[in-house]
C-alpha cells in the first residue's frame, strides 16, 4: 500500500518475532526432521521457509511493501532473472554430475 | 510515518527534486545498488550451486558446523544459529533506528543505531571465531579436511598427515574452502562496510545534521542496506548450513 501508511512498531515487532520462529523452526528441523524427511523434501522445505524470511525481511523492515506497485514490480522482476539463471547453471552442474560419475 | 518526513527541495529533477515512484532519489539509487549486489551474490551461490551439482559426494553441515566456542560439545549449527540470531535483532534496532527518525527523535536514533553497530560487530566477531577454528581444522581454500567415512555418506575429518598423503583426484569436494570462504568473506565485508557506514552516520545523527536538513533519510538508505546484508545471510545460511 502507498501513501500515509508506514510499520509501526506493532508491525515491525510482528515481524522480528516471525523471523526469530522461523530460524527456530529451521534449526529444530535440521536436527528432528532431517532425516526422517530424506533430502529432498527437507531442502524444499528450508528453501520455502527461507523465501519465507526474505518476504517478511523486504517488505517489512525494506519498507517495500509501503512503496508503489510500479516500483515493487520494476525491481522484483529484475531480480526474477535469477530464477533462470540458478535453473540453468544447476541443470549444467547435473550433467557434468551424470557425465563424470555414471 | 513517511507522511511526517519533512519534503525537501532541490533544484531540478537530475539533483533529485522530483520523485519517481514516489520514493526519493536516493532511496532509489540505493535500491539500484542493491539490485545490482543481489545479482553479484546470485552468482557467487549459483556458482556455488552448480559446482556442488557435479560433485558425488559433498560435506555434511552437521559435522563441519558442529562446535561451539568454549564448549567441548556436538552441538550442529548452534553458533551460526547465534550469528543469525545477532544480525536479525540488528536488523530489528536498524528498523527501529529509521521509525524514530521519522518521529524526529534524535536521541533514541543513536541508540538505536549504537546498538545495530554493536550488533553488526558481534557479527564479524563471531565469523572471525569460526573462521579461526575451521582453519585450524585444516580447511584452506586449497584443501578440505572434511572427507568421506568408509560409509561414503559420513562426514569424517582427517589430520594435516592423512590429508598429506590424499591426492587432488581423491579429495573430494576440493573447492568446499574456496565457496565458503570466499561467499561468507564476501558477506562479511559487506558487514564491515555497513558497520563503518553506520559509524559514520550515527556520528552525523549525534552532530544534528540531519536535524538540520529536516529530515533522516539517510539513516533510512544505510538501514536499506544493512537490511539487505541480513537478507543475503539468509541465504547463506540456507546453502551452506542447512542444505
Amino acid at each position: 500500500m502507498a501513501g500515509d501508511h508506514g510499520p509501526t512498531k506493532k508491525s515491525i515487532g510482528k515481524v522480528l518475532a516471525v523471523l526469530a520462529v522461523i530460524t527456530v523452526l529451521e534449526l529444530a528441523s535440521f536436527y528432528v526432521l532431517r532425516d526422517v524427511l530424506g533430502k529432498a523434501l527437507f531442502n524444499t522445505m528450508m528453501i520455502i521457509m527461507s523465501l519465507l524470511k526474505c518476504f517478511y525481511i523486504v517488505g517489512e523492515f525494506m519498507h517495500m511493501k509501503y512503496e508503489r506497485k510500479q516500483f515493487v514490480f520494476y525491481t522484483i522482476v529484475t531480480i526474477t532473472l535469477l530464477f533462470w539463471f540458478i535453473g540453468s547453471i544447476l541443470w549444467e552442474g547435473s550433467w557434468w554430475n551424470g557425465v563424470r560419475f555414471n | 510515518m513517511s507522511a511526517e518526513l519533512v519534503e525537501f527541495e532541490h533544484e531540478g529533477s537530475w539533483k533529485g527534486g522530483s520523485k519517481p515512484f514516489g520514493a526519493s532519489y536516493g532511496k532509489i539509487m540505493m535500491w539500484f545498488f542493491l539490485v545490482s549486489d543481489a545479482f553479484t551474490f546470485g552468482t557467487f551461490l549459483i556458482a556455488y550451486g552448480g559446482l556442488r551439482f557435479t560433485q558425488d559426494w559433498w560435506p555434511d553441515p552437521a559435522e563441519v558446523f558442529s562446535s561451539f566456542p568454549g564448549f567441548d560439545a556436538h552441538v550442529p549449527l548452534a553458533f551460526v544459529t547465534l550469528m543469525t540470531f545477532i544480525l536479525i535483532a540488528s536488523s530489528y534496532t536498524m528498523v527501529m533506528a529509521v521509525y524514530e527518525g521519522h518521529h524526529g527523535n534524535r536521541k533514541s536514533v543513536v541508540w538505536w543505531m549504537l546498538a545495530t553497530v554493536l550488533g553488526g560487530a558481534a557479527f564479524l566477531g563471531c565469523q572471525a571465531i569460526e573462521w579461526t577454528h575451521l582453519i585450524h581444522q585444516g580447511l584452506s581454500l586449497f584443501s578440505n579436511p572434511f572427507q568421506p567415512g568408509s560409509d561414503g555418506i559420513s562426514t569424517v575429518v582427517k589430520t594435516a598427515e592423512e590429508m598429506s598423503v590424499l591426492s587432488v583426484v581423491d579429495m573430494k569436494a576440493i573447492n568446499f574452502g574456496q565457496l565458503f570462504f570466499v561467499i561468507t568473506g564476501f558477506h562479511g565485508s559487506h558487514v564491515l562496510s555497513g558497520v563503518i557506514i553506520l559509524i559514520v552516520i550515527t556520528a552525523n545523527v549525534v552532530g544534528g545534521t540531519y536535524e538540520r536538513r529536516g529530515h533522516y533519510e539517510m539513516v533510512e538508505k544505510v538501514g536499506l542496506y544493512w537490511h539487505f546484508v541480513d537478507l543475503v545471510w539468509v541465504f547463506v545460511f540456507l546453502v551452506f548450513y542447512l542444505i
